[in-house]
């Protein structure tokens, strides 16, 4: 079994009277993607930024590749990051801003060139390498990030909202980047997203959170099972509709209404099967034009433990 | 005028007996040019067996070649206080003068001790003013337009290097 | 990394920041710019006191003072913005997580960042040294007067660039940073434009206490009026003093309030 590289107990961050992180555990293994889940404000990147060293625990502790989080430089040593909407010297070409950081995590000044171009053409920038980074796309950017968090060749990687604005040519490329990274270098990702396909695809575990606390722990399977008998479905009824087959809904027990995602397309999750829910509508009358069972999916979930949150 | 303010102070100061001050410059010539300041420095010691009063300090200014001076264009303080002294006991008296008269000049300090005592004078300090050397603004000029145009030029090296990379 | 990249961080981490605050300072064009704006200034500053050496009597030594005066004072002053802009800037730009993501100390950043402000205030003495040349010459006061300004400006630039990096530390926006610094900066010259203040002994006290007016009124003393380097040396007790208490108090607070959010209290 590989080793644990990641660890952390009871890590708790206040700011002022606010909980942002309350008692967050868990472990991480050599080679594993762990997805960082959860809605917006549910302390993901206060959690990745007090893993970084960044910010000091309130409570709690942690060691990364072993190093205990009493040594922050260490583990700063030992660790890449790409932080949520991080900035780029603009006048800086790719190729500067790799060496600069290579240099500041103690590369000489050749060991830094020739990992710099390395993961240059690793992520796809050779050809721009030479170019200001003021030039570069969204995309472009976000895959330099990567290989900045790569040029210390670290144990842990944290990989904070990285599809963020990316189209999904772009979302598709950083993904396989991130499970490229897992496998052919052994290093431990953990990947904070609210994108739930993302995980699906890449993660081999994943790890809920809501309001700081961690709602669910596990491998995508264990946490999709553990609301096995939750479905969630779409309704489709016409739109003057709408309103009415929703309050209808709402009168059923362990039916929820979760979203509007369109106009005329009600989406809902049972606790107990969907045949209450669509007797009710065609009983009050309400045409049913379409009706889709989406089965137990990571989302169905994550949105049913997250309910309050994304509402 | 001073000198009679002075003395008028020495009168109502109480009188402190036998005490003798002597006033030492530290330099005996100074060359000058018309304009500059000259820094005045004086020692004045109480030689006596008793301490003395507070005394006044007093730098006068006398022209040798009959060039008319104003002692308040030289200095604005020509008179200062200095705290009594014991015997035996030294304190540094100086003044910023300027030379705003080109010529030859004798400056001298005196020191009015309290009570009955004779005034002290410094040996005087052989000034030579001489006159003003004027600078052509011309001369500036071409500093005044080479440095930031030197410097202008390299603002746009380097704009010019990053729009070339951009 | 190795043990050796560990130790390489350790020791040159600063270095390798300075060096690239540096190429950032003066290849982005911020650096030459200022310093093209700081000549311009200095020019119009020397030719019209050159001119009023015609005019009216203005003494030679009173126009290098003058020119000094303000080669030092706007020096300090570019040196003191820059090194708001340090912390702050970097925070608003993103570009601060970064930095601090890797194992190069909070004291190496802070180090690193000075060495980068001071480099201004550097380029700033070697611009006015002609000023001070084509005034100052045939009175043999040009040697005094870039000496003096080299002393005392290097003291009061570092105090202020000090200075400037804890208000860019602890200030919650960019903004706030360059306003804070810029009043600081107004606060402590504007005494230097009172008239005569040394001549009233409270006078005197606040000129000594003010580490820039102290500084300025020292200038003028050896420069102007003659006096020896060690005649005053009192008047530098307070710029020495801030430079000391700067220099320490961002050593000692620099690991504490070098972090990614700034404010008062923000974690």
């Amino acid at each position: 079994m590989p080793g644990v590289t990641l660890e952390a107990r009871e890590l708790s961050k206040w700011f002022g009277s606010r909980t942002a992180v309350d008692s967050v555990s868990f472990t991480a293994r050599e080679g594993e993607v762990i997805g960082l889940l959860g809605p917006n404000g549910a302390g993901k990147t206060t959690t990745i930024r007090m893993l970084s060293t960044v910010l000091a625990p309130t409570g709690g502790e942690f060691s990364v590749a072993g190093v205990p989080s009493s040594r922050p430089a260490d583990i700063r040593a030992r660790i890449g990051v790409l932080p949520e909407s991080a900035g780029y010297p603009a006048h800086q070409t790719g190729l500067e801003y790799l060496i600069y950081h290579g240099r500041l995590f103690g590369l000489s000044r050749d060991e830094a060139r020739n990992t710099a171009v390395k993961l240059l053409g690793q992520v796809g920038l050779s050809e721009r390498a030479q170019s200001r980074i003021s030039t570069y796309s969204r995309g472009m950017r976000q895959r330099l990030g990567i290989a900045r968090a790569l040029v210390n060749d670290p144990d842990v990687v944290f990989l904070d909202e990285p599809t963020l604005g990316l189209d999904p040519a772009g979302q598709r490329e950083i993904l396989t980047l991130v499970r490229t990274i897992a496998e052919a270098r052994g290093t431990t990702v953990v990947l904070s997203t609210h994108t739930l396909p993302e995980v699906e695809q890449v993660c081999s575990t994943v790890l809920i959170l809501d309001k700081g606390k961690v709602l669910a722990a596990g491998t995508v399977a264990d946490v999709t099972s553990t609301d096995a008998n939750r479905q969630s479905g779409h309704l489709r009824v016409p739109p003057a509709q709408v309103a009415r087959a929703k309050e209808v809904l709402g009168g059923v027990a362990g039916v929820s209404v979760l979203s509007d995602e369109r106009r005329d397309v009600i989406a809902i999750t049972a606790t107990d099967g969907m045949n209450a829910a669509l007797s009710a509508v065609v009983d009050a009358g309400i045409p049913v034009l379409s009706f889709q069972i989406d089965g137990a999916r990571l989302s169905d979930a994550f949105l049913a433990m997250t309910r309050g949150s994304t509402s | 005028m001073r000198l009679l303010i002075a003395a008028l102070l020495l009168a109502l100061l109480p009188a402190t007996a036998s005490a003798t001050v002597e006033v030492a410059v530290a330099e005996t010539r100074i060359d000058s040019t018309v304009g500059a300041y000259l820094n005045i420095r004086t020692t004045v010691t109480n030689t006596g067996a008793e301490p003395t009063g507070k005394l006044i300090a007093h730098l006068n200014v006398a022209s040798l070649n009959d060039v008319y001076v104003d002692l308040e264009d030289w200095t604005a303080a020509p008179t200062q206080s200095v705290e009594p002294l014991a015997p035996g006991e030294s304190a540094q008296v100086s003044w910023d003068v300027q030379a705003v008269n080109a010529g030859v000049f004798n400056v001298y300090a005196v020191v009015l001790p309290n009570g009955s005592s004779a005034l002290a004078v410094s040996p005087p300090i052989h000034v030579e003013v001489a006159g003003r050397r004027i600078l052509s603004a011309g001369g500036a000029l071409p500093i005044a337009l080479i440095v930031p145009l030197l410097l202008g030029l390299a603002v746009y090296a380097v704009r010019r290097r990053l729009r070339a990379t951009a | 990394m190795t043990a050796a990249a560990g130790e390489r961080t350790r020791a040159h981490g600063w270095r390798i920041i300075a060096a690239q605050e540096c190429r950032d300072l003066w290849l982005s064009g911020r650096g030459p710019l200022l310093l093209f704006a700081y000549a311009v200034l200095l020019s119009a500053v020397t030719y019209l006191a050159a001119t009023n050496q015609i005019l009216n009597f203005l003494e030679q030594r009173e126009s290098v003072n003058l020119v000094l005066q303000i080669a030092v004072a706007v020096g300090v002053l570019l040196t003191l913005v820059v090194a708001a802009d340090a912390i702050s800037g970097e925070r608003e730009r993103g570009t601060f997580e970064s930095l601090l993501l890797t194992p190069v100390s909070r004291g190496a950043i802070v180090l690193g960042k000075l060495v980068a402000a001071m480099s201004l205030w550097g380029a700033a003495f070697l611009v006015s040294v002609p000023y001070l040349w084509v005034l100052g010459k045939g009175v043999a006061v040009v040697g005094e007067a870039v000496a003096l300004g080299l002393v005392i400006g290097t003291v009061l630039a570092l105090s202020m660039a000090a200075i400037g990096l804890v208000i860019s530390a602890v200030s919650s926006s960019n903004k706030v940073s360059l306003a804070v610094a810029l009043f600081l900066m107004l606060a402590l010259f504007a005494p230097t434009q009172l008239p005569a203040m040394p001549t009233s002994s409270v006078g005197d006290l606040l000129v000594r206490i003010n580490p820039v007016t102290a500084g300025m009124h020292y200038i003028q003393l050896v420069l102007l009026k003659g006096h020896g380097w060690t005649q005053d040396l009192t008047y530098l007790i307070s710029p020495v003093v801030a430079v000391v208490a700067a220099v320490v108090a961002l050593a000692v607070a620099g690991p504490r309030i070098v972090r990614l959010a700034g404010g008062v209290g923000s974690g």
